[in-house]
């Protein structure tokens, strides 16, 4: 059944609004991916480092950027993201897509406790290892994690070629396999 | 001899027409004479409303006249249009043009036949301001006397007109490649060294643009018996909401409905929430929190209280740090609500399974 185009009255609770843009609407279409916020509405910065900074270090595209900011309107920060050190982007993308049914709770518990596992068994190592092995051993469960992630990239992808006129699809990256390996 | 009302179509036709209706479908046009026995009639009126409300007819605004039309006819409709209004014939018939042409059907304006002459007309001006400043330019360059001064880049207060303000001011249609065009031009003429008169001249099209902190109103402090300071604030999200009181000197204690607030919140996540305003400031455990929520899930709750503890915390802080709250996105309240169920779908989004027999 054709879903019927619904026209969403939007109202805001105690917003201030910017001049609400028509720029990508088509007269007669009504969009169907649409957001709560305006496209006026910028994304939050939450690092701290990025307000303490003095003015005096700031470069000139830097202070015309925190002018322009004043300027515009805020979306609300999400309920994932916080200033705290430690916060990674990576480790939350990670517990979102193993996150079932919006079971956040359990998706994160199991993340904690993996890096817990992965920490306990490096400490092993390490107080198992000699002297100059200990400098090897990586102790931090967050690089171990990065440096996995990494290591689960391709390497070799197909790319196209153009060849008496014609775009064949060839394989590509061989040079770093090596080197990975 | 025809009337000669050349005027921009004002109103829709109705969709539902029958034979008899074809006189309603013509364009419907007002004349000057018109608009101004409206006005006339529009001012008396608004006497007359003065002295029913027993008010000043002479210092009567249009805040009390939209007051007294509430008052005096209150309506429950649901859509603001269509409830009953009181204002300006300026604001209520559409800016018209006036007759374009004189007895002879010669048009006044040299430019009439291009179909924007207004647009064109302003084009015209500009590129002839450009010519007169580079022309100046050159004189100058000649006698020797001519100077590099560097142009100060605007700093962001204003912004140039967008296009819906440009065809009001202009009373005619634009398309954006015409808007596109005149704002390039624009930007030419304010980088070259301009005189006063073409300062203003490109200032008619700039507007000011708002600081957006200056909009939020910070409560002073609130003193108690003992003489410590605090402030209240409240919040929302989605059905949640929550009001906070925090105290000016404490060992950051959260107290959440009489319970405290590591119990009330088991999950990591919303403590983290909570901490977010104090850590942002570097305020940690300086601060007492006694709070009360109702409504929403775990995550609503706790997003209502950060917005409540953050909008408290700023008469504590200096303006900038109000600011930096603001741009990291602590003072907006979260307009995102759940989305309802559409017939035919099996939920907000998500479309029955489709089977192809």
């Amino acid at each position: 059944m054709a879903a019927p185009t619904v026209k969403v009255a939007l109202g805001w609770s105690g917003l201030g609004l910017g001049v609400r843009r028509a720029a990508l609407r088509l007269p007669g279409l009504v969009q169907v991916r649409w957001s709560r916020y305006g496209p006026e509405y910028q994304d939050p910065q939450t690092d701290k480092e990025y307000y303490r900074k003095p003015l005096a270090q700031l470069t000139e595209e830097e202070t015309y950027e925190r002018e322009l900011r004043k300027t515009q309107v805020i979306k609300a920060a999400p309920a994932t993201k916080t200033c705290s050190v430690f916060e990674d982007p990576v480790i939350s993308k990670f517990t979102n897509m193993m996150m079932k049914g919006g079971n956040k709770i359990l998706a994160r518990s199991l993340m904690t406790q993996t890096l817990e596992a992965v920490k306990r068994k490096q400490f092993e190592k390490y107080h198992a290892a000699s002297a100059e092995e200990q400098a090897t051993i990586e102790r931090n469960p967050y690089t171990i994690f990065h440096q996995a992630l990494k290591n689960c990239e391709p390497v070799i992808g197909l790319v196209p070629i153009l060849k008496g006129g014609h775009f064949y699809q060839e394989w590509s990256g061989w040079e770093s396999r090596a080197a990975h390996v | 001899m025809r009337s000669t009302c050349q005027i921009l179509r004002l109103k829709h036709s109705p969709a539902v027409t029958t034979k008899k209706n074809v006189a309603a479908l013509r364009r419907e046009s007002y004349t000057v004479d018109f608009i101004k026995k409206q006005i006339e009639e529009f001012n008396i009126g608004k006497r007359h409303l003065a002295n029913m409300m027993g008010e000043d007819p002479e210092t009567f605004t249009q805040e009390d006249i939209d007051r007294a039309i509430t008052y005096l006819f209150p309506s429950g409709l649901f859509e603001k249009r269509a409830r009953p209004i009181m204002k300006h014939p300026e604001e209520i018939f559409p800016k018209q043009r006036a007759i374009q042409w004189g007895e002879d059907g010669r048009p006044f304006h040299f430019l009439f036949y291009t179909g924007k002459q207004s647009y064109y007309s302003l084009m015209h001006e500009a590129y002839g301001k450009v010519l007169h400043v580079e022309e100046r330019q050159d004189q100058l360059r000649a006698k020797g006397l001519f100077s590099e001064k560097p142009k100060t880049k605007d700093p962001i207060g204003s912004r140039w007109l967008i296009k819906e303000e440009l065809e009001e001011m202009l009373v005619e249609k634009l398309s954006d490649q015409d808007y596109a065009q005149f704002i390039r031009l624009l930007e030419r003429l304010s980088a070259l060294p301009c005189d006063a008169a073409e300062e203003e001249f490109v200032g008619r099209f700039r507007r000011t643009v708002t600081v957006q902190s200056k909009k939020h109103l910070i409560e002073p402090l609130q003193y108690d018996e003992q003489g410590m300071a605090f402030s209240t604030g409240r919040g929302k999200r989605k059905t949640a909401n929550a009001e906070a009181v925090v105290h000016g000197h404490g060992s950051g204690k959260i107290e959440i409905n009489g319970v405290d607030y590591l119990l009330y919140f088991p999950v990591t996540q919303d403590r983290e929430q909570l901490m977010f305003p104090f850590h942002f400031l570097d305020r940690l455990g300086k601060h007492d929190v006694t709070c009360t929520v109702s409504g929403g899930g775990r995550s609503s709750q706790a997003g209502a209280i950060r917005l409540a503890v953050a909008r408290a915390l700023c008469s504590f802080i200096t303006e900038d740090e109000v600011e930096w709250m603001r741009q990291a996105g602590l003072l907006t309240t979260d307009p995102r609500v759940r989305e309802r169920k559409k017939p035919g779908q099996e939920g907000a989004r998500r479309k029955f399974t489709w089977k192809k027999r």
